[in-house]
This record gives C-alpha cells, structure tokens and sequence, in this order.
C-alpha cells in the first residue's frame, strides 16, 4: 500500500474556441479537465470553495455532493484541501466574529464531503498589514486558533499557506506566528515555490513543523524574491519587478526547489497521505496547465516515487 | 500502461516543424507522452531542412548517433521506436519509381533498424486525385513496388506495413482487397487506422475482421465527421480538404478517444482485437491537437478507464 497519494491543485485554464477559460465554468470543459488529471494519477481535488460553490449551480443541481459524484464518476476519488471563503481582517479583532461565522458557513456548504483541511493564507497582502509587528502576528495567532478550533470540530484542518507576499512570510515571522498558534488547532502547510521566493527553505520548515504539517503544495519557482517585490500592493504574483512567472512545474532545470530531498525528509518523518501538486498561473506566456502537468508526472514517476511512495 | 502495448504518434506535437527543433522542445513532447502512460514512439518521416525528427539524416545531425538517440528517448521514458512513416514522394504505382522508392525507404529501414525499432509504415498510394484513374494495374503495380520495399525491410529485420488514409488512392474494400492480394503476406503487412478508414467510409473494424492476418499495427484517433461530399476526388486535397476542412469547413478532422460524437467503436474493435490474440502495438494519434498534452491526457484516460477495462 501506497504511502503517498496524489492530489491535485485546480487553476487549470484549457484553449477553447471562446479563448482560454477556466474549466469550471462549463460541464464539458470540468469532464476533459479532470480526465486529463486522473489519467496522469490525481485522485485527490484541491480547489476553492467559490470554485465548489460556481459547479453545483453550473450542472450539479445546486448540490457539491452531485459535484463530487461527477469527479468520481470519472475516477476521481475525493476532495482533499479546499480554500474556504473567509471574511474578517485577521490583523483586526474587531472583524474576527465575522470571520469566525464565515468559517462556519464555508463548513456548512462542504459537510459530509470528507474534505481534509481548509487552506488559507494567513493574514492580508504584507502591503496591507505592513508594519508587521509581534502584536499584529499575536492577533492573527487568535483569530487562527477560533477558527482552527472551529474547523476541527468538523473534521477538517485549518492550514495556513505561506504566499510570499502574505504578511506572515519570512523564517522569523513564521516562527512567532506558529509559536503564538495553538498546535491543536493550527496546522502548517508547505508550499514549497512560496517559501523559496520569500528566501525560506522549505524542507527545514517542513522538518520543523512536520508533527503540525497539514500538507504540502509542490511547484517550483526560478526566482527568488531579491528585492522586496512582495511589498507590492498590486498583485505581486503577476506584477512584480522580478518576473512575470513565479510559478513553475517540478522538473525544469532552473527550478530551485531541491524536491528529491524534501522526498527524503517526508520518507525520514514517515509522512502519509496526500501530497499536492499545484501550477498556480503557469498558463502566462506560452506554458499551459496540461503541458506542465504532464512534466509533473513524469518528475513523479521517475524522480519522487524511486525516492518515496 | 496495462494491457497491450500502447504507443504515441508524435505527429500531434509537430503541426507546424518549428515547434519541434529545439531539444527542449523535443524532451517536452517525449515526457509527456511518457508520462501519459506511452512508452513508444512512432516517428512521421517528413522530407526538409526543417522537418526535425522527420528523417534518418536530421535525427543524426542533431544527436550524432542512433544509439544516442535511443538513450536520450529512454532518458525521457521512451522504451521503444515503434514505427517511422515513410510517404514517398514519387508513386509506387510506376514501375519506373520502384527503384527510387525502395533506396529512400532504405534509409529509413537501416536506422529503424540501428535504434531497434520495429515497423516502416509506407503510404500504400498517395492521394486519389493524384493517381486518378484508380485501375487495378496500378494497384498492382503499386502492391510489387511494395513486396521488393518488404523483403528489403525484411533483410534488415524491420516489418512493412502500409498505411491508408481518407485522401489515399486505395480508396474502398475492394481496393484493399487488391492490394493484399497483390502483396505477398509474408513481406507486406496492413496498419488499421480507425479515423482514416472511417473518413473514407470505411469500417475500421470490418477491414480488420477481412484482414486481421495481415494486420501489424493499428492507429487508434476517432473522427466526428466522414468526407459524405467525396471531396477526396478534388484536386489538392490535402490543402482544401484535410488542412482546410473542405466545402463543410471542418474544423477537426481528427479528435481523442472518447469524446462525445465520436464516429469509432473503439470497445468493439478492442474486443475483436482480444479474440484473435493480437499482441502487438497499438499507437495513439492525434494530428491537428489543439494542446498535445491535453490530447495525449485524454487518449490516456480512455485506455486506462475504457479500453483496457473492457
């Protein structure tokens, strides 16, 4: 039996006769998207909530469930890490009830799915939050502890994804914030492309929080972020100084991610479960999201799994 | 891959030749084949300076050896060359171009044979418009240009099998029929190509149920539409009918396996396939994919969940 199981991040963008679009949209684009990724082995789905939310009215009836059964019907098996919709300003306390209500409403709307954590970036845009103080990282500890609490009541994770341009980035930022965040209710999650943007080395922060991982986002990433791009309020993701692509898929030979060690820390800790693969914008320029899933595959099969599987 | 023996056409990575010269283009378009579950190759032979991967010569000049080649293929997850199209540029139906033909068919035998791969997959004839009158004197002209091509191969251990498409001159059963006859079964075999038989208004199971004893390869790629207005008659075909959709103005001629409106019954073909004990290789096609990787995906999903489970 497996140790490992393959999921599977959804920003996919296909080429269609109306241009390229999102295939949640349509029930004809969802069947090509997810047959694409089940026949490259992803049997887990990560995605957003509104995404969710957007194909249960498209052609699931209004229902997730319905929407679920569709994925599994072509050999999908479950939904793994979704990003809930979040209200509240986790710097301010005075927005974390509604904050906390959001959290519940987003559990309503997934019960009974078995989906395994909700992924969320912690605290604002750095733009948005700067100066990052302790005090700052404390409230957002707090807000993260109900919600977590919340979320476990119902199963289900609270993973806190570390873009490089969040608030709470760097190695010493996210030290204090998950040394002021309950273990309990607060789970680390690894995106390996964002930490090495922000200058982090993501197989020691795994190794660090391993016992409080809740999962692993893989990409790769040709940058790193020299010069303070994550300060830009206006989408740094696509509108930095450095690059217009941060985002890369595993394998290419710039990419600065070391994933064969990572592999090893994971096989060192005995890490089972999911682990996901993510392109997030790697439709820029000439790159498309089945193109780089496929060369993900193939850095699966024949780079990662001799490692650990 | 489970099963039977699956392989990709590269053909749908190369619409245009410059989207396949650089290594890296090339690496790119091997691993997701790979990755996608197929694990041989067939090259599209193509004559010119920048018909990359297209011919013996070229393939040579960028990895400086067959063997490098094959070890820069199973680098990629490639495991097998399992065919090289071979479209002569003169007719095989005048006896005059025999000779011509087999010595170009020749450089490709002997580097099929240097990478170890298996199949030459000749154009039977080339486009109907072309040869027009279609007669059987030129059918069997065509059939013994193509028994001296075979023992050629055979010399080298490489099979001969020739290949029809929607626009070719052997057009019908009958013309089929002909052409097995003509041909001696133990020098010249027959590829199914499921799309371009059923273009043509052929069946492409009923052709290997006649002639499953010759056949030695299949090209698995459906099809939503047939030529219903014989286009394939007209002169230059394969710009007006193939390349611009004729007077219907298809958009695609070509389509994965399993898409709604698809013209093949591949679980039909597949359980026929079974009966007989058919061992060989199947190659998945797809010329004119909008996204090859998409398309090599999808063709992945309906093996896996379709074909190899009936």
């Amino acid at each position: 039996m497996a140790n490992i199981k393959w999921s599977y991040m959804d920003h996919w963008s296909m080429l269609t006769q109306r241009g390229l679009i999102d295939p949640w949209y349509s029930r004809k684009c969802m069947d090509r998207f997810i047959r694409q990724i089940v026949a490259l082995g992803f049997t887990g789905y990560d995605s957003f909530l509104y995404r969710l939310t957007s194909m249960a009215s498209n052609f699931g009836g209004g229902s997730l469930k319905n929407v679920l059964k569709f994925m599994q019907d072509r050999g999908m098996e479950k939904f793994v890490g979704i990003w809930p919709m979040l209200a509240g300003t986790p710097h301010d306390r005075s927005t974390h009830d509604q904050g906390v209500a959001s959290a519940e409403q987003s559990l309503k709307l997934v019960e009974g799915l078995g989906v395994e954590n909700f992924i969320v970036m912690p605290g604002g845009q750095y733009a948005q939050v700067e100066p990052v103080t302790d005090e700052k990282i404390k409230i957002m500890g707090e807000y993260y502890n109900r919600i977590g609490e919340v979320t476990l009541r119902h199963g289900i994770k609270l993973s806190c994804h570390h873009e490089f341009f969040c608030a709470i980035h760097s190695q010493e930022e996210i030290e204090k914030f998950y040394s002021w965040t309950d273990p309990k209710y607060v789970f680390f999650y690894c995106d390996t492309a964002q930490h090495v943007i922000a200058g982090v080395d993501p197989v020691i922060l795994y190794m660090k929080y391993h016992d409080r991982c809740g999962g692993l986002h893989l990409k790769d990433t040709h940058y790193i972020d020299r010069v303070e791009d994550y300060r830009i309020p206006n989408d740094p993701e696509m509108n930095s100084s450095t690059t217009g692509r941060w985002f890369w898929e595993m394998g290419t030979r710039e990419g600065l991610v070391n994933f064969p060690k990572l592999m090893k820390a994971l096989k060192g800790y005995n890490y089972t479960g999911w682990l996901t693969v993510e392109h997030d914008k790697a439709d820029v320029y000439e790159g498309n999201n089945a193109s780089s899933t496929c060369m993900a595959k193939w850095y699966i099969d024949n780079v990662l799994s001799p490692i650990y599987q | 891959m489970p099963g039977h023996k699956w392989g990709y056409a590269i053909n749908q990575w190369r619409s245009k030749p410059e989207r396949l010269v650089r290594r890296e283009q090339q690496e790119r378009a091997f691993k997701e084949m790979s990755a996608c579950g197929f694990r041989g190759i067939q090259l599209k032979g193509a004559f010119g300076y920048g018909e990359h991967l297209g011919s013996p010569g070229l393939i040579l000049l960028d990895y400086g050896s067959a063997d490098n080649f094959r070890d820069y293929l199973r680098d990629c997850g490639i495991d097998q060359v399992v065919s090289f199209t071979f479209e002569p540029s003169q007719s095989p139906s005048n006896p005059k171009n025999h000779e011509g033909i087999l010595e170009a068919a020749r450089s490709f035998t002997t580097f099929l044979h240097d990478i170890n791969g298996l199949f030459l997959v000749a154009s039977a004839m080339p486009s109907y418009w072309r040869e027009a009158p279609v007669t059987e004197a030129k059918i069997k002209n065509a059939a013994e240009c193509w028994n001296k091509v075979g023992k050629m191969t055979n010399d080298y251990g490489i099979k001969l099998a020739l290949h029809i498409d929607f626009l070719c001159a052997v057009h019908s059963m009958e013309d089929i029929d002909k052409l097995m006859q003509f041909t001696d079964p133990s020098l010249v075999g027959l590829v199914i190509d499921t799309a371009e038989l059923t273009v043509a208004g052929m069946n492409p199971l009923a052709v290997y149920d006649k002639h499953y004893s010759r056949v030695k390869l299949f090209h698995f790629k459906d099809t939503h539409e047939k030529d219903t207005l014989g286009e394939y008659k007209e002169e230059n075909a394969e710009l007006k009918l193939l390349t611009g959709g004729g007077k219907r103005e298809i958009e695609r001629w070509f389509w994965e396996m399993g898409e709604p409106g698809g013209l093949v019954d591949f679980p039909a073909l597949m359980k026929s396939i079974s009966a007989r004990g058919y061992d060989g290789w199947i190659v998945v096609e797809s010329e004119n994919s909008v996204n090859p990787a998409e398309t090599a995906a999808l063709n992945s999903w309906y093996v896996k969940k379709v074909l190899e489970k009936s």
